[in-house]
C-alpha cells in the first residue's frame, strides 16, 4: 500500500489525496508512489475513483487536499501543460484536420521548437510506432489502432516525463486488442517512459502492467504486481473483483473447510474448482464433494458448466478436449481452496482434506 | 434458482469497508479552473452585444407596456382594429403553417426518398423564400396573383380574386413558412432507417400502415417543430403580406405587423407597445412549444 | 420501402406542382415585370440616385451586420460550445430571440430606446453635446444598422453551435495539455473545425441582412439617404404608377440577383460542411 510520503526514490507520487464533486467522493485518503519506467495500471469498476486520479495527475481536475509529485516536483499549482506530462485521450482526441504529422509534430510546433527539430523527432516517432508510410493521412482514413498509435506519438512528442493513458484500449475492435496490447507494452518499455493508465478491464491491467492499482469507492484497496494482486489479495473486494470470482455463505459445509471466527464467508475463483467425471481415478476421493451439473455452455474453446453441490451452485470451466459432461450428470467436484472473508480482511484456506504433496496450479 | 439459493449465496460481493467519521474538508474547496482559456472573453462579449443588441431594446418594450395602466392596455388591445388584425394574424398564419405542415411533409419524403429528374433544382428552390427579401417576395406575390399577373389573369376568368384578400395573406405566407417544415422533417427522415420499415413490411403491414404506424410518429415532433416555426414567423410577417393583403380595416385584412407599423407612424406608442406585448407573448409561447418539441425528440432519437 | 410507382409518381408531380406555383411562379414573375418596358428602361430604373444610394446603404449594412453577427456567433458558440455554466441553456434560448419576433417589433424597440421618449435619448444627448457632434440613432444609418444587426444576430451561432455540439472539446483539451496558448488552439484546433459551419452561416446572414425589410422601415424615413433597397423598392412600388411598379421590379431584380448568388453559395457550402461533419 501507498506511502505517507513522497520519497525522493518515487517518480510519480499522490500523498493524502481528498476530491470531492458535490456529495461525491471520488477520492478518499489516495496514496501511492510509483518507481520510474515502470507501467502502472489503474484498475477498478466505473465510479471507483481511478478516472480522477489519472485526471489529477494531468491537472484536468485538482485535489481538494494532499499532494502530487511528478519528477521530484510538487506540481499541484502548475498547470497541465507544465507538468511534463503526455496524455491519450480515451477517444485520443486526434486533430482530425491535421495529417498524422502534424498531430505528432504539434506539442513541439507550439513550444516553438526549431522546424529542423521537429522534423527530426516527429520522424523518429513515426518509426518507433511503424507509420512512417502514414505521415500524411488524416486521422479519418486511419483505422482505431492506427489511431491510437498516433495518439500515443503526438503524447510522447514533446518528451514528458510520465505518459497518461485513459482506458486506452475502450476504442479497438476485441479482435485485435491483444496484439495491440504488447505492441503496446513492448514500445512503452523500448521508450522507456513511466506510463499509467486507466482500465476496468483486469485481463488488460494483467498483461500491460507491471504493477497494479485496484481503486474502490474513491480508495486504493491494493497496489501490487499483477501476481500479487491475483494470489494475495489485500482485501475482500480485490480477491472478488479479480479473476471469475463467486462470494457464497455457509462455506464450512464444504468437504475440507472449517469455519474461522469473524470470516462470515468466502470468495471462490472459477481455478479453484476441478470436476471429474463419477469414475475417474483423480486419487482425492476423499476430499470430492459430489455434484450435480446444472447446466452447460459451450465457450469456443472451454466449456462452462453450473454445478449443484448441496446448497450451492458453483462455476467451473473444462477445456474442450477434456471430458464432456452432460446436464444431469452426478459429478466429483474437487474445490482447492477458498478466501475466507470477514468485513476486512481476507486469507487464503487450502482443502484440508487433500493429501499432502499435492500440487496444483492456478 | 430456488429460494435457498438466493439466501445463502452472494453473487455480489457486498461492499466491505468501515467508514471513518465523514471528513470536513477545510473552508472552501479549491475550485477546478478551467482548463480551456477564454470563456470570461467570450462570455463578456457574448452577453454585451446580446444586451445591446436584444435585451435591452425588448426588455424596454417589456418595460414600458407593463407601466401602461391596465385600463389604458385593455382600451388599445381591445380596439376592433387590432382585436381583428390578431384574429386574421392568428388564423392565417395557422392556416398556412398547416398547408406548409402538409407540403413541407410531402416535399421532405420526396427529396430524401426518391431520386427524380430536378430533385437538386426542388432542393435549392425550398430555400428561396429564405434569401428572397421579403418586400421583394411581396411585390411580387402580390403582382403574379393581380389581374394582370401570370396566375391571377386566369383565376379571374374563374371568378376568383386573391389580391387584397385573407387568400392572399395566406399564400404570402405559405411561401415565407415553406422551408420551415421542409428542413425540420428532412434531417429526421433522413436518419430513419429503411430497416424500420422493413420490419413493419415483413410484419405484414401495408404501406399506409406503415407510414402511419411507423413513420408518421417518427417525424410528427418535427413537422410540429416546423408547424410552430412557420406559425411564429407568419404571425409577425410583415414585408411579404402588406402588398397582396391591401390592409383593409373593413374587410379585415389588416395583419398584426401592419397595425403597429401604422401606430408608430402616427406616434401612438402606448397602443404599438400593447400590441407587441401580445405578440411577444405568443412569440415565446411558441418558441417554448418547439424547445419542448425538440426536446423530446432528442431524447426520443437517444440524445446528441 | 417497396412501394407502387403510382404512389411514387403522384407524390414528385404533387411536389413539383406546388414547387412551381409556389416558388417558380413568383421567380418568373419579378423577372418579367422587371423588363416589362424594355432594357433601357431597365438599366435606367437601376442606376437612379436613389437605387444606387439604396444600394450602397444595403451592402454597407449587410457588412456591419455580417462582421457582427459573425463575431457574436463565434464568441457565442465558444463559450456555450466549450464551457458547462449555469444558464447556458437559458443564454441560448436569448439568442434566438429575434428569430420569432416580428422584425417591427425590432424597429419598434429600437424606437423606444433612442427615440425622443427612450430612456437612451438623453444619454445620447449627453455624448452629443459632450463631443459637440449630433448623432442621432432613430431614423438615421446608426438604427438602420442596429435593426440589421438584431434580425442578424443568430444566424452564424446556429450554424456554428451545431457543429461544435458533434465535436467536443477533446481535440481542444489535448492541444491545452501540449502547452498551447488561447489563440493558437482556437486558430489552429477549434477554427478549422468550425470554418464550413461559419462561411454557412454569414451567406445566410448576408442573405437576410440584404433583404430586412420590416425593421428598417420603422427606423428610416428618409429616400436617398437611410433607404435600403428593401426600402427603396417600397417606395417606387407605392408610387402606383405602372413605371414605378416596375422600376420596383428592376430593383428588385438586383436583391433576386444577390439572393441566388448567395443560395448557390450555400449550396456549395452545404457540401463542404457535410464533408467536414465525418
Amino acid at each position: 500500500m501507498g506511502v505517507t510520503s513522497a520519497a525522493s526514490s518515487s517518480y510519480v507520487a499522490m500523498t493524502g489525496i481528498y476530491k470531492q464533486y458535490g456529495d461525491y467522493e471520488a477520492s478518499k485518503d489516495v496514496n501511492f508512489e510509483i518507481t520510474e519506467g515502470r507501467i502502472v495500471a489503474l484498475l477498478g469498476p466505473s465510479g471507483s475513483g481511478k478516472t480522477t486520479i489519472l485526471r489529477m495527475l494531468a491537472g484536468l481536475e485538482h485535489p481538494d487536499e494532499g499532494d502530487i509529485h511528478i519528477a521530484g516536483q510538487r506540481v499541484n499549482e502548475i498547470v497541465p501543460a507544465k507538468r511534463g506530462i503526455g496524455f491519450v485521450f480515451q477517444n485520443y482526441a486526434l486533430f482530425r484536420h491535421m495529417t498524422v504529422f502534424d498531430n505528432i509534430a504539434f506539442g513541439l510546433d507550439v513550444q516553438n521548437e526549431d522546424r529542423g527539430k521537429i522534423e527530426k523527432r516527429v520522424t523518429e516517432l513515426l518509426d518507433l510506432v511503424g507509420l512512417a508510410n502514414l505521415r500524411d493521412r488524416y486521422p479519418g482514413e486511419l483505422s482505431g489502432g492506427q489511431r491510437q498509435r498516433v495518439a500515443f506519438a503526438r503524447a510522447l512528442a514533446p518528451r514528458p516525463h510520465v505518459l497518461l493513458l485513459d482506458e486506452p484500449f475502450a476504442a479497438i475492435d476485441a479482435k485485435v486488442k491483444h496484439d495491440l496490447r504488447q505492441w503496446l507494452k513492448a514500445t512503452i518499455k523500448k521508450s522507456g517512459i513511466t506510463s499509467i493508465f486507466v482500465t476496468h478491464d483486469q485481463e488488460e491491467a494483467v498483461e500491460l502492467a507491471d504493477e497494479i492499482i485496484v481503486t474502490n469507492n474513491g480508495r486504493i484497496e491494493q497496489m501490487g504486481t499483477p501476481e500479487e494482486i491475483y494470489g494475495q489479495p489485500a482485501t475482500p473486494f480485490v480477491a472478488g473483483f479479480m479473476g471469475k470470482a463467486k462470494g457464497i455463505m455457509n462455506y464450512e459445509k464444504l468437504v475440507g473447510f472449517d469455519k474461522e471466527e469473524d470470516f462470515d464467508w468466502a470468495i471462490i475463483r472459477l481455478e479453484f474448482v476441478a470436476v471429474y467425471k463419477k469414475d475417474a481415478d483423480h486419487g482425492n476421493k476423499s476430499a470430492v464433494e459430489h455434484g450435480v451439473v446444472e447446466a452447460v455452455t459451450f465457450q469456443g474453446t472451454r466449456l462452462s458448466m453450473q454445478i449443484r453441490i448441496g446448497e450451492h451452485t458453483l462455476e467451473a470451466e473444462q477445456p474442450i478436449e477434456a471430458n464432456m459432461f452432460t446436464v444431469g450428470e452426478e459429478v466429483d467436484v474437487l474445490i482447492y481452496r477458498l478466501f475466507l472473508c470477514s468485513n476486512t480482511d481476507v486469507h487464503i484456506a487450502k482443502n484440508k482434506a487433500l493429501e499432502p504433496g499435492q500440487v496444483f496450479y492456478i | 434458482m430456488n429460494e435457498q439459493n438466493q439466501t445463502n449465496e452472494i453473487k455480489r460481493i457486498p461492499p466491505v469497508r468501515i467508514e471513518g467519521p465523514k471528513r470536513q474538508t477545510s473552508g472552501k474547496k479549491a475550485k477546478t479552473p478551467r482548463l480551456l482559456p477564454g470563456f470570461g472573453l467570450t462570455l463578456g462579449v457574448t452577453l454585451t452585444i446580446l444586451s445591446i443588441i436584444v435585451i435591452l431594446p425588448i426588455g424596454t418594450i417589456l418595460g414600458f407596456a407593463l407601466q401602461i395602466p391596465p385600463a389604458t392596455f385593455w382600451q388599445a388591445i381591445s380596439k376592433p382594429v387590432v382585436w381583428h388584425a390578431f384574429a386574421t394574424s392568428l388564423t392565417t398564419a395557422f392556416v398556412a403553417a398547416a398547408i406548409n405542415l402538409v407540403f413541407g411533409t410531402l416535399l421532405a419524403w420526396i427529396l430524401v426518398r426518391y431520386t427524380f429528374p430536378g430533385r437538386r433544382i426542388i432542393d435549392s428552390l425550398i430555400e428561396l423564400p429564405f434569401a428572397l427579401p421579403t418586400a421583394v417576395a411581396g411585390i411580387t406575390l402580390s403582382k403574379l396573383y393581380s389581374e394582370t399577373g401570370l396566375l391571377g389573369s386566369a383565376l379571374v376568368k374563374l371568378g376568383v380574386s386573391i389580391v387584397y384578400t385573407k387568400i392572399g395573406i395566406i399564400i404570402a405566407l405559405v411561401f415565407v413558412g415553406i422551408p420551415f417544415v421542409v428542413r425540420s422533417v428532412e434531417p429526421v427522415l433522413a436518419k430513419l432507417d429503411g430497416s424500420y420499415e422493413e420490419a413493419g413490411a415483413v410484419l405484414g403491414a401495408n404501406n399506409f400502415t406503415i407510414f402511419r404506424r411507423i413513420i408518421l410518429p417518427e417525424i410528427l415532433p418535427a413537422g410540429l417543430a416546423g408547424f410552430a416555426l412557420a406559425f411564429a414567423r407568419g404571425l409577425g410577417e410583415y414585408g411579404s403580406v402588406i402588398y397582396i393583403s391591401g390592409n383593409s380595416a373593413k374587410a379585415q385584412t389588416q395583419v398584426v405587423s401592419y397595425v403597429i407599423m401604422q401606430k408608430l407612424n402616427y406616434v401612438d406608442y402606448e397602443g404599438a407597445t400593447a400590441m407587441a406585448l401580445v405578440l411577444l407573448v405568443l412569440a415565446f409561447l411558441i418558441l417554448l412549444s418547439v424547445n419542448l418539441m425538440q426536446l423530446r425528440q432528442a431524447r426520443r432519437l437517444g440524445g446528441r | 420501402m417497396k412501394q407502387s410507382n403510382w404512389v411514387k409518381n403522384i407524390l414528385i408531380t404533387l411536389g413539383f406542382i406546388f414547387v412551381i406555383l409556389m416558388l417558380v411562379f413568383p421567380l418568373v414573375t419579378v423577372i418579367i415585370s422587371s423588363l416589362a418596358q424594355g432594357w433601357g428602361f431597365y438599366l435606367k430604373a437601376i442606376t437612379t440616385p436613389y437605387v444606387l444610394s439604396a444600394l450602397g446603404l444595403t451592402l454597407v449594412a449587410a457588412l456591419v451586420a455580417v462582421v457582427v453577427s459573425g463575431f457574436f456567433g463565434l464568441c457565442a458558440a465558444y463559450c456555450i460550445g466549450k464551457f458547462d455554466f449555469k444558464g447556458k441553456q437559458f443564454l441560448m434560448t436569448l439568442i434566438d430571440v429575434p428569430f420569432s419576433i416580428s422584425p417591427v417589433i425590432a424597429g419598434l424597440a429600437f424606437i423606444m430606446v433612442f427615440g425622443r421618449i427612450g430612456w437612451g435619448y438623453g444619454i445620447l444627448d449627453t455624448i452629443n453635446q459632450w463631443l459637440g457632434t449630433n448623432w442621432r440613432v432613430v431614423f438615421a444609418l446608426p438604427g438602420v444598422f442596429l435593426a440589421t444587426i438584431f434580425v442578424t444576430l443568430p444566424f452564424v451561432f446556429r450554424e456554428v453551435i451545431a457543429i461544435m455540439h458533434t465535436r467536443g472539446r477533446e481535440e481542444e483539451e489535448a492541444a491545452v495539455l501540449m502547452g498551447a496558448s488561447g489563440l493558437t488552439v482556437f486558430w489552429k484546433v477549434t477554427f478549422p473545425q468550425i470554418k464550413w459551419a461559419f462561411l454557412y452561416g454569414v451567406l445566410l446572414c448576408a442573405a437576410r441582412a440584404l433583404g430586412e425589410f420590416g425593421a428598417v422601415a420603422a427606423l428610416s424615413k428618409a429616400r436617398g439617404s437611410t433607404f435600403t433597397l428593401p426600402l427603396e423598392i417600397d417606395a417606387l412600388y407605392m408610387s402606383g404608377s405602372a413605371t414605378g411598379v416596375t422600376a420596383a421590379f428592376a430593383a428588385s431584380s438586383l436583391l433576386v440577383l444577390m439572393s441566388v448568388l448567395l443560395l448557390l453559395l450555400r449550396a456549395y457550402v452545404e457540401h463542404r460542411v457535410g464533408h467536414a461533419g465525418d
